[in-house]
C-alpha cells in the first residue's frame, strides 16, 4: 500500500531538507557557475526547491535526489538566463563534436609551468574567474561538476541531460578556452614564442 | 597517432574508457611528443589552480529561507 498524500510530502520534505544540509552549497555553486550572478543563482536555487517540493512524481526512478535537484538547478539557472539576460550563448548553441577551432586553441603557446606560489596564488585564482567568462553557461556547468567537483562522467551527463561524450566535448573545449585566456597571465614578456607563433 | 587524435581522446583517456591499445598508443605518443606533453601539462596546472580555490557557500539568508520553507507542515 502506498502512503497518504500527507506522508508523501512529508517524506519529500523531509529527503529536500537533508539535501539541502548535504548538498546545499555544490548546488549554490552550481548555480552561480552557470549563471555567474550570485542574485541569479540565489534565485535559480530557491526555484529549484520550490519546484522539488511540488512534483510529487520527481523522486520516481531517480538513483539519487542529489542528481535529481542539480538536474533542477541547473535547469532554472538556464530558464533564468534565458529569461534576464539574452546576450548569453545557451545549451543549445553549443556543439556536441570537437572542431577543427578546438584543434586550434590546443596548439596554442604553453604556460611554461610557474612555480607553485604563482600558480596557486591569489591572482592565478583571480585570473581563472575572470577567464571562466568567456566559457558558455553549459561549460561552465561541466567545468563545475567534473573538474571542480570531480563527479563522474557518467553521473555530470545525467545531471546536464547529455550524452558522456558530449560531456567529455564540453569539458576539453573549456579547458582550451581556459588555458588560453590564461596563458597571457602565466606567460612572461621574455617567455618563448609557441611553434605556431615563430612561424607567423 | 597524430597530435589532433591524442588531443581529442585525452578525456576519454582520463575517464579509462578508450581500448586498451588506443592507450598504449596514445601513452606513446605522449611520452615522445613535446607539445602534447606541454598542453597536457598545463591541464593539470588548470586542474591544480581550480582544486585550491575555495569553494563557494550557499548565503545564509537563501540557506535559512529554504530551511523554513521545507519545514512547513504539508498542506
Amino acid at each position: 500500500m502506498s502512503p497518504g498524500p500527507d506522508r508523501a510530502e512529508a517524506s519529500r520534505r523531509e529527503a529536500l531538507s537533508r539535501a539541502l544540509v548535504e548538498e546545499g552549497d555544490r548546488l549554490y555553486a552550481l548555480a552561480l557557475r552557470t549563471t555567474r550572478d550570485p542574485d541569479l543563482a540565489a534565485d535559480a536555487v530557491q526555484e529549484a526547491f520550490a519546484s522539488a517540493l511540488e512534483k510529487a512524481d520527481g523522486f520516481r526512478g531517480e538513483s539519487r535526489v542529489g542528481t535529481w535537484l542539480h538536474r533542477i538547478v541547473f535547469n532554472k539557472s538556464i530558464d533564468l538566463l534565458r529569461r534576464r539576460r539574452r546576450y548569453e550563448p545557451l545549451p543549445e548553441e553549443d556543439q556536441d563534436e570537437l572542431t577543427p577551432d578546438d584543434d586550434r586553441l590546443a596548439h596554442g603557446a604553453s604556460w611554461a609551468r610557474p612555480p607553485d606560489d604563482v600558480l596557486l596564488g591569489v591572482e592565478a585564482k583571480a585570473a581563472l574567474e575572470l577567464a571562466l567568462e568567456d566559457l558558455t553557461p553549459l561549460q561552465r556547468a561541466v567545468f563545475e561538476l567534473r573538474e571542480t567537483e570531480g563527479r563522474p562522467t557518467g553521473e555530470v551527463a545525467d545531471i546536464l541531460d547529455l550524452t558522456p561524450g558530449a560531456v567529455r566535448v564540453h569539458l576539453h573545449r573549456g579547458r582550451l578556452k581556459l588555458r588560453a585566456r590564461l596563458t597571457d597571465h602565466f606567460r612572461g614578456r621574455d617567455a618563448p614564442p609557441s611553434a605556431e607563433e615563430a612561424q607567423t | 597517432m597524430t597530435c589532433d587524435e591524442l588531443l581529442r581522446q585525452l578525456t576519454e583517456f582520463e575517464d579509462g574508457v578508450l581500448p586498451d591499445a588506443v592507450c598504449e598508443e596514445l601513452q606513446r605518443h605522449l611520452a615522445e611528443c613535446e607539445p602534447c606533453q606541454s598542453l597536457r601539462g598545463d591541464l593539470e596546472a588548470l586542474a591544480l589552480i581550480c582544486h585550491s580555490c575555495a569553494a563557494p557557500r550557499m548565503p545564509e539568508d537563501v540557506r535559512q529561507r529554504l530551511a523554513d520553507r521545507l519545514a512547513e507542515p504539508p498542506r
